[in-house]
């Protein structure tokens, strides 16, 4: 899925809406998600958008994780 | 009732594999069940026993012929209607795919398939996912097998029916915000919401790719704990799904030891609104556990002031992003409700879709931080109040629907924002009848351990054994 919207677009939006200016990683990361969004307009619910899931989510989940509940009981 | 059904999942599956019952017959008394139930309880949308009952025989044929038997071997099962199976019509509760044939299987399906699971149908669901009582406008309202007048809980309302008046030994449901725990809740199951990311979503409908999970309701805590390790675990059709290792989760209801573990009461939020019989269900639990050797401490909650609507902005958008095309062009074909809920959508701005998008994973980390240093499993109410009956909750699709929808949700839609596991655990009757509950949460990736302490708390109390009224 490629995304239309520009980093730096989706820095001044978020910028303007909410007076604090995200930093590179940020506005990549909102401008892959708001893209991602337009570009779901013509696809149907079948469809899915995972590849919009930031690996940020994932690696939190994993680094919060108890290695002790990786032992099997 | 044939007394074939009455046995759990796991002693279905034994007797399959040992001979003493034949999956054929299983499948037959679940079949005839079946059909019998669904004028009081309309909890299938789709039965297929033509196909059901051959899929049984081949099960009965591998096993006689010495094959390698799966952990679900000729168990009848039947899945909320949107679950994909190539060429099979799924619904998805709706009037919008009412004649929708997916070309690919969804996943879970594939993985209960290999597990040799057999399939009695499709069951009934709020449309597309998105109702937490049961009501369907299209296909009926689903009926609770403890008390007919009574929601079953939803969106994944045939799921808990079904499995609660055994009709199917377990069943798949999804949980956006509560969609697998609340039914499973309302119609005293277990209910497992995993970790986000945890099971596979290829092939199922989508209703908000950052909070879906799929999750299995069954009888008993070991049931559910079969069926989630038949479907966790990564997959590289779904690019979302954890490489995380997956452990054994039926291991850990077996001989559950809960000595030393901590249980948390939340001083906040989650407890605020929860009526007296909730509250004692939940504290009467309390006892039980600490009987068997947990200590309990109070737990401090971060974000408790935002807790309501944390996450209301990604549900929202996300399936609004996915609904937008037939809103436009089939507005017609919607439920009232459903279609309010993406109109009121409309008016979230994209920036606090983003805020929210971005905020998550801190939030998550504080939450986590915060809470399980203080214990390590939080105990919480999953319904705030006893069930309500199906007249109560048909409000339409204004302002009182909005509100009942916050009501019903309130503790059970956090933990999709905050990706963490959560165990819908039955807690016994209130005066009316009707199951009570609470919901056992905790770490990313601890299931097993919400799983031990739920086997646990189910050995000791037995609230699981006896079937609903409507099920003799």
């Amino acid at each position: 899925m490629t995304s239309k919207f520009e980093p730096e677009i989706a820095a001044q939006y978020i910028a303007a809406t909410h007076w604090t200016r995200p930093d590179p990683e940020q506005a990549g990361r909102a401008a892959r998600v708001a893209g991602s969004l337009a570009n779901t307009l013509d696809v149907t619910a079948a469809e899915s958008l995972f590849d919009t899931e930031p690996d940020q989510l994932q690696a939190t989940l994993i680094s919060l994780a108890d290695p002790e509940d990786l032992v099997n009981e | 009732m044939s007394e074939l059904l009455n046995m759990s999942l796991v002693e279905a599956a034994d007797s399959v594999a040992s001979g003493a019952v034949s999956s054929v017959e299983l499948t037959k008394a679940a079949l005839l069940a079946g059909e019998s139930a669904q004028t009081r309880l309309n909890c299938f949308i789709d039965l297929w026993p033509e196909r059901a009952l051959k899929s049984a025989a081949h099960a009965d044929a591998q096993r006689i012929a010495g094959a390698s038997l799966g952990p679900l071997h000729g168990v009848p099962l039947a899945h909320k209607d949107m679950f994909y199976r190539a060429g099979e019509i799924s619904t998805c509760g709706s009037k919008i795919r009412a004649d929708f044939r997916p070309t690919v299987t969804a996943t879970v399906l594939e993985r209960l398939d290999s597990a040799g699971a057999v399939t009695l149908g499709t069951l009934n669901m709020a449309e597309f996912a998105t109702g937490p009582t049961g009501h369907n406008v299209h296909y009926g309202a689903c009926r609770n097998p403890w008390n007919s007048d009574y929601i079953t809980g939803g969106s994944s309302s045939g799921s808990g029916a079904a499995t609660a008046a055994r009709l199917v030994f377990g069943a798949l449901g999804s949980d956006t915000g509560g969609s697998v725990r609340l039914p499973a809740a309302a119609c005293g199951l277990f209910g497992m919401k995993a970790t986000q990311s945890r099971v596979s979503r290829y092939g199922a409908m989508g209703l908000s790719f950052s909070l879906d999970n799929i999750g299995p309701l069954a009888r008993t805590a070991r049931d559910c704990a079969r069926m989630l390790g038949v479907i966790a675990g990564f997959d590289e059709l779904d690019s979302t799904s954890s490489r995380y290792p997956t452990v054994n989760y039926e291991a850990a209801t077996l001989n559950p030891d809960i000595k030393g573990l901590r249980i948390g009461v939340p001083r906040a939020y989650f407890r605020d609104e929860a009526d007296a019989q909730v509250l004692d269900a939940a504290d009467n639990a309390l006892r039980v556990l600490e009987s068997l050797g947990a200590v309990i401490v109070d737990v401090d909650i971060p974000f408790a002031d935002v807790m309501a609507r944390i996450g209301g902005p990604i549900s929202g958008i996300e399936a609004l992003a996915l609904h937008r095309a037939w809103m436009r062009e089939r507005p017609q074909d919607y439920g009232p409700q459903t279609l309010a809920r993406h109109l009121s959508n409309l008016a979230v701005p994209a920036a606090d879709y983003l805020a929210a998008v971005q905020a998550r994973p801190r939030i998550i980390r504080e939450f986590v931080d915060t809470v399980f240093s203080q214990c390590d499993v939080l105990q919480a109410p999953v319904f705030p109040t006893a069930i309500p009956t199906i007249a109560h909750t048909d409000v339409g699709a204004g302002q009182g629907f909005e509100q009942m929808l916050s009501a019903l949700t309130r503790n059970t839609r956090p933990f999709n924002f905050l990706a963490l596991p959560g165990l819908s655990t039955p807690a016994g009757f209130c005066r009316n009848g009707l199951p009570l509950s609470f919901q056992l949460l905790g770490r990313p990736f601890a299931e097993a351990k919400l799983l031990r302490v739920g086997a646990a708390y189910e050995a000791a109390t037995q609230w699981t054994t006896a079937p609903p009224p409507s099920a003799d």
